[in-house]
């Protein structure tokens, strides 16, 4: 078992959900595979899915939602079961 | 002469009052590539266009060096310069020579193409955009009765309903004082004061308006080029006034059709299929637009015109304000 | 012929000055936010400054060249390498047929780095530019940004590419950009409508000296700014609208700030070019690169109020520097 980060390569702003009316992406705890969409990043205008690299349980996001994120910074802890 | 008045910050580069029946002129700093002139008093009075159009016209004409393009607007050209090539104050008197000999304003006839559109009233793609304002944005939006803002328009302007509204936006041409904000965006006002309908934006703005809505705020119709967000109160469909693919010969020259000192004139009235139609021929390249490139537009005649017709034009303009009064605002 | 394997966040093919002379038809000139960079670029590969080439905006992109060529990049560091090697920015280097150039994402202050090439993008012009013009889906390739399997044809080059590589901009000329969280100072002059008549002397203070923090919704049409409640020296728009900030539509200056309402919004080279909005200020021109380097969600814009005649100035500076006589063998 081993901890990862997913981390943004866009600055923006992060949003959890994919509209502010809907339900989060993903709750702390979820069970998550490569490709599950965790959050959006929204910049320009434009919206971009954050996406998980890993299988795993989504630990915790080291991140609010839309609280202003750098390129490369860790938006969430993953603790992988392989 | 000159009367020229330079305020502390710098902001109006030169003044003149009234001279001989023209009217005021203000020089504003617009930053080291842009001059803003502006005519007359923040009035919407559309004859202030033709005396743009006709300044604009001889300033290109005799373009100094550094002179790059201007933006004519209702009241107001914007000059583009380079100030490596001619300074601020060159541009100034340039254009203050060019004002000055501007022929007598009476006997200005001026180039203005007339181009026919045809019009689809109270369209799905008008009512598909409004639906999607009251679902997504604002269901209580006094602007939009049963699915339009045609009903909204008529009591604003204290017409007996949609229909005769529509026939007013048939029975004027509109003249089109200036193309921007979009590419081959016309900003375009009646001639007819008779037939000159008044409406309130609205209130938020838009996400979503399909490219060919017809819209209308305050005096001024609009026609969307492009798909975007929109202010108007929007009631009617045309056909294509943007092609960036040049798809039809009437865009072979540039992908915007229309240009400034344009007159627009709304015929035949069609249904939704046959403008479906008609915009599917435009991208074929079998679609013939109806341009009258040769047209001119006299000014004398139509000072004449709008004395005619004043008496008519006021009382129009009581009937609406009243209307207007027992009418919210979105 | 130039391969895209990965389009990245937003690559455009941008020219520079852009697309002139079409103000007055709605077109903004479009070209790079950063024509500092830019111009820069294609001087180390001995290209003319204006020569077409990639706005590469936050990262991604990745490039294989099929010609031998020299190429440079300027402007934000994306840790860019070039067959795995790390490439230095500021400075030019020969490519051979089969070298592949990736960009990872930012790794420092900035936010778009240009990639000029020898020759040039030979993508044809359209109406008189190749920049890639978002808002009318015109110039570059197709109007749109560049994706995966985009094959861009090249211009000859005028000069030796061996003897274009291996030249650098002078660390002195090399701009540093304040980082995450920090003050961009950026040139202005006070705009066509300021104070006194729009805008009080309180409000046009506050706009010199408040640290004006940018929106993450900025993009190449408009920068948006912070809310504020400006005191505001007239009641309403009068015909130009209900409120103080309205007036009657009038052309807008490249790099203006556009007070709508409460909100200002820098209008960037791809924004509207007509409306009914104050400008109480513009962005200096030689200034106007800075935009191109601000984070959005991130910088802070204060502005440092210049006349005209420092505006100008620096405009010539400008030229002085980014000029090949400037460039050192590395």
């Amino acid at each position: 078992m081993a901890e990862h980060t997913i981390t943004s390569p866009l600055p923006g702003i992060f949003y959890r959900r994919p509209s502010p009316e809907a339900d989060p992406f993903v709750q702390e705890g979820d069970k998550i595979t490569p490709g599950t969409v965790i959050g959006l990043v929204g910049v320009m205008k434009t919206f971009h899915h954050i996406t998980a690299n890993v299988t795993g349980t989504l630990v915790r996001f080291l991140v609010e939602n839309e609280e202003a994120i750098r390129p490369g910074q860790p938006i969430a802890v993953v603790r992988d079961e392989a | 002469m000159s009367e020229q008045v330079t305020q502390p910050s710098g902001v109006i580069l030169a003044s003149f009052p009234e001279r001989n029946g023209r009217p005021s002129v203000v020089y504003r700093n617009a930053g080291d590539s842009f001059l803003l002139v502006e005519f007359g008093e923040m009035v919407f009075d559309l004859t202030m266009s033709f005396r743009v159009l006709g300044l604009d016209d001889a300033i290109k004409r005799h373009r100094p060096a550094g002179l790059i393009e201007t933006i004519p607007a209702l009241r107001s050209i914007l000059i583009n310069y380079d100030c490596r090539q001619i300074t601020v104050h060159d541009l100034i008197d340039f254009v203050e020579d060019q004002y000055e000999h501007l022929p007598p304003f009476e006997n200005l006839v001026v180039p203005s193409r007339i181009v026919e559109l045809p019009i689809a009233f109270d369209d799905k793609w008008t009512r598909e955009a409004i639906a999607r304002y009251v679902q997504y944005q604002r269901a209580d939006a006094p602007n939009i009765i049963e699915g339009t803002n045609s009903k909204y328009a008529a009591l604003y302007n204290g017409l007996r309903d949609e229909e005769e509204f529509f026939s007013y936006i048939m029975a004027t041409d509109w003249w089109n004082a200036a193309l921007g904000f979009f590419p081959g965006l016309p900003f375009a006002y009646p001639l007819d004061p008779r037939f000159a309908v008044v409406l309130p934006k609205y209130n938020p703005t838009r996400h979503w308006t399909p490219a060919g809505t017809i819209g209308i705020a305050g005096p001024c119709l609009a026609i969307y080029p492009v798909e975007s967000a929109g202010g108007y109160q929007i009631f009617a469909h045309t056909v294509p006034i943007y092609d960036p693919q040049q798809r039809n010969p009437a865009f072979r020259q540039s992908p915007v059709l229309l240009r400034p000192g344009d007159r627009l004139r709304f015929r035949p009235r069609v249904t939704d299929e046959e403008l479906e139609a008609m915009i599917q021929a435009v991208y074929d390249g079998t679609y013939q637009y109806v341009i009258d490139e040769t047209a001119t537009f006299d000014v004398g005649a139509y000072l004449h015109f709008l004395q005619d017709v004043a008496p008519e034009a006021e009382a129009f303009r009581q009937r609406q304000a009243e209307a207007a009064a027992r009418v919210p605002v979105p | 012929m130039l391969e895209v394997r990965n389009g990245g966040f937003e690559t455009t093919i941008q020219d520079y000055p852009g697309r002139i002379g079409m103000l007055s038809l709605g077109f903004a000139p479009a070209g790079p936010m950063d024509d500092y960079a830019f111009r820069f670029a294609n001087i180390l590969v001995g290209n003319p400054p204006g020569t077409a080439g990639l706005e590469i905006t936050a990262g991604g992109l990745v490039v294989v060249f099929h010609d031998e060529r020299a190429i440079a990049l300027c402007g934000a560091d994306m840790g860019a390498r070039l067959n795995g090697q790390a490439v230095e920015l500021w400075r030019s280097y020969l490519v051979r047929p089969g070298d592949v150039l990736e960009f990872d994402y930012l790794q420092g202050p900035g936010f778009r780095t240009y990639l000029a090439i020898s020759g040039g993008i030979d993508v044809p012009p359209v109406l008189g530019s190749r920049a890639t013009y978002l808002p009318g889906a015109i110039g570059g390739l197709e109007g749109r940004k560049l994706q995966a399997g985009d094959r861009l044809p090249l211009g000859e080059p005028t000069l030796d590419p061996a003897a274009a590589a291996g030249r650098r901009v002078p660390a002195s000329f090399v701009p540093t950009y304040p980082g995450y969280n920090e003050v961009w100072e950026l040139e202005a002059t006070r705009g066509p409508q300021a104070d006194p008549d729009y805008m009080t002397a309180e409000d046009m203070a506050f706009f010199f000296s408040h640290h004006w923090k940018l929106d993450a919704a900025s993009n190449r049409t408009g920068y948006r700014l912070d809310i504020h409640k400006w005191q505001w020296a007239r009641e309403s728009g009068g015909a130009g609208g209900g409120h103080p900030s309205n007036i009657l539509d009038n052309g807008y200056p490249v790099g203006a700030v556009n007070v709508c309402g409460d909100q200002p919004i820098i209008l960037c080279i791809d924004g509207p070019t007509l409306g009914g909005f104050i400008c109480n200020a513009v962005v200096a021109k030689a200034a106007l690169w800075k935009l191109g380097q601000m984070v959005p969600g991130w910088s802070y814009i204060r502005f440092k109020e210049v006349t005209l005649e420092e505006a100008i100035g620096l405009v010539k500076q400008q030229e002085e520097i980014i000029h090949e006589s400037n460039l050192e063998r590395s």
